[in-house]
């Protein structure tokens, strides 16, 4: 079983080299927050991590049009400097922009493309009210289908990492058949992706966007839902005991909202999977 | 100058609502049609029912109906067929669906999984296909995917800006661009799996609802902690017509008070009138405020007054990252 970790500083990396941990690959970046990601020391993290023998995926966060040019930039300037990365993309746009530019580069589809209905832990009450003929087959991942695969094959992914979830069993069978190595995301599962970055938006911080704003994502948010918004009242009610059961504590970190996966939801039988990355944002 | 430079896009989930949109000068109407196959799921991303309400004209025939009165006065049906992805085993369903509403005279087709786009076309169905905001496409690279792909239309993500609007529409200028001009997300609508429960009133838009948080050691009680949801564009139109968008849509199908939605497409259409005869944001919102109650009472206090607009510099604009 092959270990990845996500590493955001480089003490954090050289403190994993020299405890001599068993880590086969090293994620760096971020799904979501360009600033986040602007505010990594990316080259020296590379560099650490290559001299180490260490695989290096880097996770290119969701590009919006304000940030397109200079992410164009920044993968085209880290394909060439460190041959041997991989890229891990968000959106489909930086998926056919790499396609286009470098037609021979494989890439890795990242969490934010890759998802299913269960990611949402409260889905599976939707699941159980629907006829059961249906149960297994809304239980499966957005990828797994004949179309699907063959998108991601002819715009060059041929890796895809996938939260660990004991509903995805099949799909990860069917995926696998199909070529495309897996990459499991333990522990959590990403909920929602926002542009919006709601702890500086709460916290009344929101210019210091950029300015060293990835200081607050050290610091984990605890979510618990406790009133629902009725649209048509435009009035806040409070959410009844049942579905605060249904609706686990969530945690918020950069512009990604995150659920636990629980162990007895967790797929459990990793060996078939290429990596194990040990997500441990929570 | 033309009146239709830009398109309003109305919902509807019944006859009665239909006619009084086109009465509203809707352009285009989007609807969700029964198909038989599921007890509370359907092939559009809002399952059957949304906010208890049934959202869904109940048959092929209805649909019918619908079609013929759009089409007799000089207006397209949209079928919401945004289901977030088709799983496999439903792919033949989603067609079969698709093929029954063209025939049954939809015009456009409103998708969200870009893996049946090449199906749709693989299958002989040559109608003009629409990618949602819960495509979610957020520049102009995959703008150019999806054209690639035979997609005519995009619906831009909730938190966009009209610069960025300028510049896709610049690099794709044969797409046409559509927004969400009334009513927003806090979150990402095409990675956002916060599913609104058909069933449970209390499982609603979970990015509207009040959190209790715990951040740096401390507790805060009844936060809006993911409410970055922008609602208004009205005073933007000026604007998103010199971007480049051909397109408004409007949300509120679920609403239970079906005269909500068909005055939301009078005060757009109203708006538009104003823009393109020339006066000024600030004359049409005079002008709203003599004319329409509805405006003065409802529309100020809850949108205005709470500083959700989706293109103006607000808190919620601002945290945009």
């Amino acid at each position: 079983m092959n270990i990845a970790k996500r590493i955001n500083d480089v003490q954090e990396l050289q403190a994993l080299i020299d405890r001599s941990e068993k880590v086969a690959c090293i994620i760096l970046g971020h799904e979501s927050c360009p600033v986040f990601f602007e505010e990594l020391p990316i080259d020296e993290l590379i560099r650490c991590a290559q001299e180490a023998n260490l695989e290096v995926q880097i996770n290119i966060p969701v590009v919006f049009e304000e940030y397109l040019d200079s992410f164009k930039i920044e993968v085209t300037r880290l394909l060439k400097a460190y041959p041997g990365i991989k890229l891990i993309l968000n959106d489909w746009g930086m998926v056919y922009f790499i396609r286009e530019s470098f037609p021979d580069v494989k890439v890795t589809a990242g969490l934010g493309i890759s998802f299913s209905y269960l990611e949402c832990p409260w889905y599976h009450h939707i699941v159980e009210e629907e006829f059961e003929m249906y149960h297994d087959i809304i239980q499966t991942h957005n990828f797994d289908s004949t179309n699907m695969l063959d998108l991601l094959k002819e715009y060059n992914i041929d890796e895809i990492i996938m939260s660990d979830l004991r509903t995805l069993s099949a799909s990860y069978e069917r995926i696998a058949k199909s070529g495309i190595s897996i990459l499991i995301n333990k522990n959590v599962s990403i909920v929602a992706i926002s542009r919006a970055c709601h702890i500086l938006r709460i916290l009344g911080k929101s210019e210091e966007k950029g300015q060293g704003c990835s200081k607050y994502c050290s610091n984990r948010t605890v979510l618990r839902t406790t009133h629902y918004y009725d649209m048509a009242m435009s009035v806040h009610d409070r959410v009844s005991e049942e579905t605060k059961i249904m609706q686990p504590e969530m945690y918020y970190y950069a512009n990604v909202l995150l659920a636990k996966n629980p162990v007895e939801l967790s797929h459990g039988n990793h060996e078939n999977f290429r990596l194990i990355i040990d997500d441990v944002r929570y | 100058m033309d009146k239709k430079t830009i398109k309003i896009v109305a919902p509807s989930r019944n006859y009665t609502m239909t006619k009084k949109q086109i009465e509203s000068k809707a352009d285009e109407i989007y609807v969700d049609v029964e198909s038989g196959d599921f007890k509370v799921l359907s092939f559009s991303r809002r399952h059957k029912k949304a906010n208890g309400v049934n959202i869904q004209l109940r048959s092929y025939e209805e649909l019918k109906k619908h079609s013929d009165l759009c089409h007799a006065n000089g207006v397209e049906v949209q079928l919401t067929a945004n289901i977030h992805y088709v799983p496999q085993e439903l792919v033949d369903g989603y067609i079969n669906h698709i093929k029954n509403c063209i025939d049954a005279g939809v015009d456009k087709l409103v998708i969200s999984d870009i893996s049946v786009v090449k199906e749709i076309r693989k299958r002989g169905i040559t109608t003009p296909i629409i990618a949602s905001s819960y495509t979610f496409t957020p520049n102009s690279e995959m703008v150019k995917f999806l054209e690639h792909l035979g997609v005519s239309r995009i619906v831009l993500p909730q938190a966009i800006s009209i610069s960025e609007i300028s510049r896709i529409k610049e690099k794709n200028p044969n797409m046409e661009i559509e927004v969400v001009a009334f009513i927003g997300g806090g979150n990402n609508c095409g990675r956002c799996l916060m599913a609104h429960s058909p069933m449970r009133k209390d499982i609603a838009m979970g990015c509207r609802a009040l959190y209790d948080i715990q951040y740096d050691g401390k507790k805060y009680s009844g936060k809006k902690f993911l409410d970055a949801a922008a609602d208004c564009s009205l005073c933007s139109m000026p604007d998103l017509i010199s971007s480049g968008v051909s397109t408004l849509k409007i949300f509120g199908r679920e609403s239970k008070n079906e005269s909500i939605p068909i005055k939301l497409t009078k005060v757009f259409h109203f708006f538009r009138e104003g823009v393109l005869s020339g006066l000024s944001v600030e004359q049409i919102k005079e002008k709203l405020t003599r004319e329409t109650l509805f405006w003065q009472m409802n529309w100020v206090p809850r949108f205005c007054e709470n500083k959700k607009c989706k293109f103006h510099e607000t808190d919620i604009t601002n945290s945009y990252i």
